[in-house]
This record gives structure tokens, sequence and C-alpha cells, in this order.
């Protein structure tokens, strides 16, 4: 089998159970996602920089409410400014349109060489593989990116894609391809990465980026990064082709400014990240650098579906990854057993309203509803509600012979039937009480050890 | 003045006596406390499993329940941010008298601590003594969508000899989650070893809660790698230094 094939087979939302089966047993995965926790902590001392940081998220969620609601003016607008710097927009309904037009774009200017930065869209459209197929060399030059690039692997966070590595995992990888000595030293392995991308750069004829924003009063793309690796993406090469969906657009500066004080603390706990790059149309007289063609790509794929819909409030996200870094079931199985480009709350909302119910139906049930996520979110996404809506959505959908619905149904029945529910819970009782050992605990019911039983026992009713 | 206690089905099956202990304390402080026979489940595991036509149903029948009571105390953050944070979307269709009856009813119902908390007062627990050191787990649903977190607290350190020590993250889920700890079970084990393992840092032998699901959850795990580690809730403290002879000054 080949390890392309390999890699979607495993990374596929219906098979939630089985791959968080495997990592929740694997020791290597556990240390880093342990390492991964520091973030809690420093996002706690990033906000405070900030004099009131929820009336920061109150100003933010609210632009994004604004914005929403009022999208196809902010594109109309967008589309017309862009088109005057001499931008070429396209709007992509599906991910094949999404592929198609980068080939067409790639062929009418002979690209050979293609290197990428900041793009989940084309992770979603499966773009990579797309191009490999045609012949053209693909690189990504994001330093975690790259990282799982070559060791054939999705991403497993919004934007650190490699956090589920470690440092000797990385060692490893890179003495692999790089032909050097293995170290464990993460200044030496980047500096390795750096060598070996920096070569890219200047043999690439095509730079594709993703966007954060579109500023719908000047017609710009935004994108936000720390690695310098954006902006040669998006100015090296002739061609640039940026990539985004259409609930990016925002209406001004003013906004991007507040909604950039968010992102970059809830994301990175940084104050400001090290580049913002804004791209207005193509290279003009006086410019030192930039392309000769710019291309928007503006996808819809699905959004305009969840904006009629009640999770039409996943649409505020900013990826800025909060949530799962704030996530206990993310913190405890990683981000590949999401099985789709976004992993931790959010990708359990945007998966499943993108997918559907058969193939990303389980992911809103794998929360414990803690609301961790709910309340760091900068744009105050009620993630949990959404969770409990798409529950509802699948619970519909299913068959009333479920063993789940079976017992949810007589849980109901009963509960309307005070007596009978007298009955039924003293009737458990008896019966736990019968199950509990010497030491007054229980480790499973009438021979059946089911996932409570996992490493746990159950204490006995008193 | 009357209060309604809403004991909740994890008390029912698993510790009855706590409502018994509640009841006491309520008493103690002058109110007449009733205890509706006709009530059973919030509704919150058909909620949160997506069975939204059941839930309004269970919601209604609460509401009956407990209408024309002065007060109504729910021993579990979870249940009481259910009724007061999830039903009005469960009953936007129902007709306005059941509407009208949710509305007075909303005022009056408290989470166990804050009604103590805010009704009775902390200062009045400075009369009991009791020799605890303890820690504190914050429950989700009343630390997030009830806000609370001083209120047990305030409480506990107004007993005498009663000492709190915070583990390292004390705000932290359990991982219980209701049905999510049986449908996922092998993360939701996962996620309580990490709370063990900051309770048994602080090397306090009691932890101290609000709601039964997450005591369920600590106290099988705590067993299961055989800690010797009490594990209370809010309302077994203060009856014991309420009740136990040798705690009233």
């Amino acid at each position: 089998m080949s390890q392309c094939l390999k890699k979607k087979m495993l990374f596929n939302p219906s098979n939630f159970k089985k791959n968080y089966n495997k990592n929740i047993n694997n020791p290597e995965l556990k240390k880093s996602l342990f390492r991964s926790r520091k973030i809690v902590d420093s996002r706690k001392i990033a906000i405070k920089s900030v004099s009131d940081f929820e009336l920061l998220r109150n100003y933010s969620s609210e632009i994004k409410n604004i914005s929403i609601s009022n999208l196809h003016q902010l594109l109309i607008n967008w589309e017309k400014n862009a088109k005057k710097n001499g931008t070429i927009v396209h709007w992509a309904e599906n991910y094949e349109d999404v592929n198609k037009i980068i080939y067409k774009i790639a062929k009418k200017n002979k690209v050979k060489n293609v290197i990428k930065s900041k793009s989940m869209l084309t992770e979603e459209s499966g773009l990579n593989d797309y191009l490999i197929k045609k012949e053209i060399k693909v690189t990504e030059t994001d330093l975690g990116e790259y990282i799982i690039q070559n060791s054939n692997e999705p991403p497993s966070h919004i934007i650190a894609p490699a956090i589920h590595k470690s440092k000797e995992q990385v060692s490893e990888l890179f003495s692999r391809i790089h032909n050097q000595k293995t170290t464990n030293n993460i200044e030496e392995l980047t500096q390795q990465a750096r060598e070996n991308i920096r070569p890219h750069f200047f043999n690439a004829d095509m730079g594709i980026t993703g966007a954060n924003f579109l500023i719908s009063d000047s017609g710009s793309t935004v994108i936000v990064t720390n690695e310098g690796n954006g902006r040669m993406t998006n100015t090296l090469p002739k061609v640039h082709v940026a990539v985004t969906s259409i609930e990016k657009c925002i209406s001004n500066f003013e906004e991007l400014s507040l909604m950039l004080r968010v992102l970059t603390r809830s994301a990175t706990s940084q104050n400001i990240s090290n580049y913002i790059s804004i791209t207005t149309g193509t290279k003009k007289q006086k410019d030192l650098d930039g392309p000769k063609e710019f291309h928007v790509i503006l996808m819809d794929v699905g959004r305009t579906k969840i904006l009629e819909s009640d999770t039409w409030e996943i649409l505020k996200c900013i990826r800025c990854g909060a949530c799962m870094n704030h996530c206990p079931v993310y913190h405890t199985i990683g981000g590949h057993p999401y099985g789709w480009v976004y992993p931790g709350p959010m990708g359990s909302i945007l998966n499943s309203s993108l997918l559907g119910n058969k193939i990303a139906g389980d992911l809103p049930y794998a929360s414990t509803l803690c609301n961790q996520c709910g309340v760091v979110c900068p744009v105050k996404i009620p993630l949990p509600e959404l969770m409990v809506k798409l529950r509802n959505r699948k619970y519909k959908s299913i068959n009333i012979f479920k063993f789940e619905k079976i017992i949810l149904t007589f849980w109901a029945f009963i509960s309307k039937n005070p007596r009978i529910f007298n009955f039924f819970i003293s009737t458990i009782r008896k019966i736990l009480k019968l199950q509990a050992n010497k030491k007054n605990y229980i480790s499973s019911i009438l021979g059946l050890k089911f996932g409570w039983f996992i490493k746990r026992f159950l204490p006995k009713p008193k | 003045m009357k209060v309604g206690l809403f004991y909740t089905c994890l008390v029912n099956i698993f510790d009855p006596d706590l409502a018994y202990k509640a009841k006491k304390i309520l008493e103690f402080f002058d109110y007449e406390v009733v205890i509706p026979e006709s009530q059973t489940c919030c509704a919150q595991p058909n909620f949160n499993s997506g069975d939204f036509d059941n839930s309004q149903e269970l919601s209604k029948s609460f509401i009956n329940d407990f209408y024309g009571i002065d007060y109504i105390v729910v021993p579990s953050g979870s249940c009481a941010g259910m009724i007061l944070k999830n039903y009005p979307e469960l009953i936007t269709n129902f007709p306005d008298e059941i509407k009208e009856k949710y509305k007075s009813l909303k005022k009056n119902i408290f989470e166990f601590s804050d009604f103590i908390y805010k009704k009775i007062g902390s200062e009045q627990f400075s009369q009991f003594s009791l020799e605890k050191e303890l820690t504190y787990h914050d429950s989700c649903s009343g630390l997030r969508q009830l806000k609370i977190k001083n209120q047990p607290r305030e409480i506990l350190k107004k007993i005498k000899g009663v000492k709190i020590n915070e583990m390292s993250e004390p705000e932290e889920c359990c991982g219980f989650g209701g049905s999510f700890s049986l449908k996922f079970g092998g993360i939701s084990s996962e996620i309580v070893e990490k709370k063990c393992s900051d309770i048994i840092k602080t090397n306090v032998k009691n932890v101290c809660l609000g709601d039964l699901g997450c005591a369920l959850n600590i106290k099988g795990k705590l067993e299961w790698m055989k800690e010797d580690i009490e594990v209370s809730h809010l309302i077994d403290i203060l009856h014991e230094s309420m009740f136990k002879k040798e705690n009233v000054i």
C-alpha cells in the first residue's frame, strides 16, 4: 500500500475511536502533548498585557458577527477593490474547482516548483497530492509543515502542525532527509531546515499562501506569520496565489488592528507576531519586490450552507488554536484522531458541519462540554453549544433501535413517571451494591466492563 | 421561607444521605425544606446527547414540580447550570403560562454553595470548627456556566480549622462529562488521571467539590490508583462541621 493511501485511510473522522485508542497508548506522544500545555500559562500572561482583554473579546466577536451578517456586500466590495489593484479573483465552489484553478494558473505560467506557506484550505482540498500527480514539485516552507510533509503526515494542530513530534523524532527525520548527523539541538535542526528550504524559495515559480483576513475596503489579503517564510512565499515567485475562504472578510484596517490584538495573544501568546504581511495587488512600478501576477481564490465549499444553519457561529473562527490548546480531550489524544484538517473543539464542529454526520458525526460527542474552549475563544464562539446542536443533528438522524437512543428514550420515559423512576433508581442502587467488592468499589457491572471501567472503578452507592 | 431541594439523580443513586444532610443544614438556618416527590431528572443526559424533544418535556416537568416555592437549591453545578442556562432555549415554543412560571422560578434557583453564600452568608460558618486540610476542585459547569468559584472557598475558610491547599490547576476538567465518560471511557480515564495526580501532589487527604459526577469520577480513579484520599461534597464538610457534637463551639 502506498504511504499516501495509508495516510488517507487512517486520516478519516469516521475512524475516530480506532485512532484515539492508538494515541492514548503512545508514550512519546503523551510527552509531546504534555509539553504543549505550557501555552495555557503563557496565554494567561499575554492577555494581561492589555488592560481589558474581555472587552477586546467582545469587540472582536461583534466585528465578526457584523462581518458575517454583511458578508455578501463585503465580498463584492472586496472584489471590486482587489481588481483595481490588479488582483485576479477566482470564486471556487468545491475542492475540485480550487485545485483546477491553481493547476490552470500553473500551466499557463509553466510552473514547475511551488512553495507554500500558511494554507489550511489547500490542506482541505488536497492540493499537494493533486499537483504532485501533475508533476509539479510542492515544498512546504513553514518549519512545522516542512516536518510533516517530509514524514508524510497530516497536521495535528492548526498553527503548530508538528506539535505531536518530539525533537528526537525530528532529528531522526532530518538526519535521513538531509543526510546529516542526528542532533537534539533545536537551533541546529532549525538551521538545517532553513538551509534546505532556502534554495526552494529562489527556484520557485509560484508561491501559495492562505489568508487570515481579507480587507474589504482595500481589496487586500493579510497573513500572520512568525518565520518570515510567508513573506518570501508571497514576494519572491513571479506568481502568488492566495487561497482563502469567504468568511475571512472584514471591513477595514481599524477592524484588522483589533482582530490582530486578540489573534496573536490567543494563538502564540505574543503581543504581535513577527510578521504581518498585507498584500494589495501585484508589484507596482516603484515597488522593490512582489509578484507579477497575484491570484486570490475565494472558496465557498460548504460555507454558505453553514451560514444558513444553526452552527453559523463557527464561521467566526479566526484559527488561533486556543480552543484546542485548552481542551482536555485534545491534550489527551492529540490532533490526528479527529481525522481531518481541523482538530480540537473548532475542528469537531467544522469537520462535522462540512463533512456531515455520517463521516464526522462522532466528533461533537468527543467533548466533556467543560467549556474551557468557549471561555478562551477570542471571538466568543459558544463552542460547547454548537457541539450540542450538532449532536442533536446526529441524534435525529440515527435509527431508533440504536443502543444509545433506546437508553435515552427509556430514561426520558421513566423521568416522566416519578413512580417508575423511583423504582428504577432503587433497583439500580441494589444492583450496584451487589456488584461492589469488599473494598466498596465496583470494577464491572453484571460482568460488563464498559467504557467507564477502563483504568477506573466506580464507587459503591452509600 | 420555603426552600425546595432538587437533589438530582446522581445523589438519588449514589449518596441519598447528601440530600438529608443538605436538608439539615438548611433547616439549621431556619428554612423550611420541601422535597417535591414528583421530581426526577433535569434532562441533562438527554440534552447533552442531542435529544432535544425529550429534554423539552422534562424541562416542563421540572418547572411544574418546583413552581411556587420561594427558593430552589440544587447540590450540583451541572444540574443548576442546565436549568438556568439551557432551559431558556428549550422552552421557547411552550405556552406563555409555562414561560411565565419559568421566569419567576429562575430568579430563585441557586446552586448549593451559591445559596449559602448569598442568602445565609459565609460569616455564619465561623461558629463551627473542623480540623481538616483539603483541596478544592472546581466543577466545570458550576465554574464556567454559573461562576461558582469563591463561594465554596469563602464558606470553607470561615470554618475554624479548615485549611484549603489549592492544587495546581483546580479549574481543569476532571474528564467526567456525563455520557462522555461511558462513550469515550479511555479518554475520560486519562483526563481524570491528570486531575488525580494534581490532587496527590498537594499531599492533602481530602478533595472537596460541588458536583457528584466529578466526585464519582475522581473517587473511582483514586481507588484504582490505590490512593487513600477522601472525596467529599461541600455538603459533607459543612454537615460534619455543624453536627458533630464536638465541633460546635
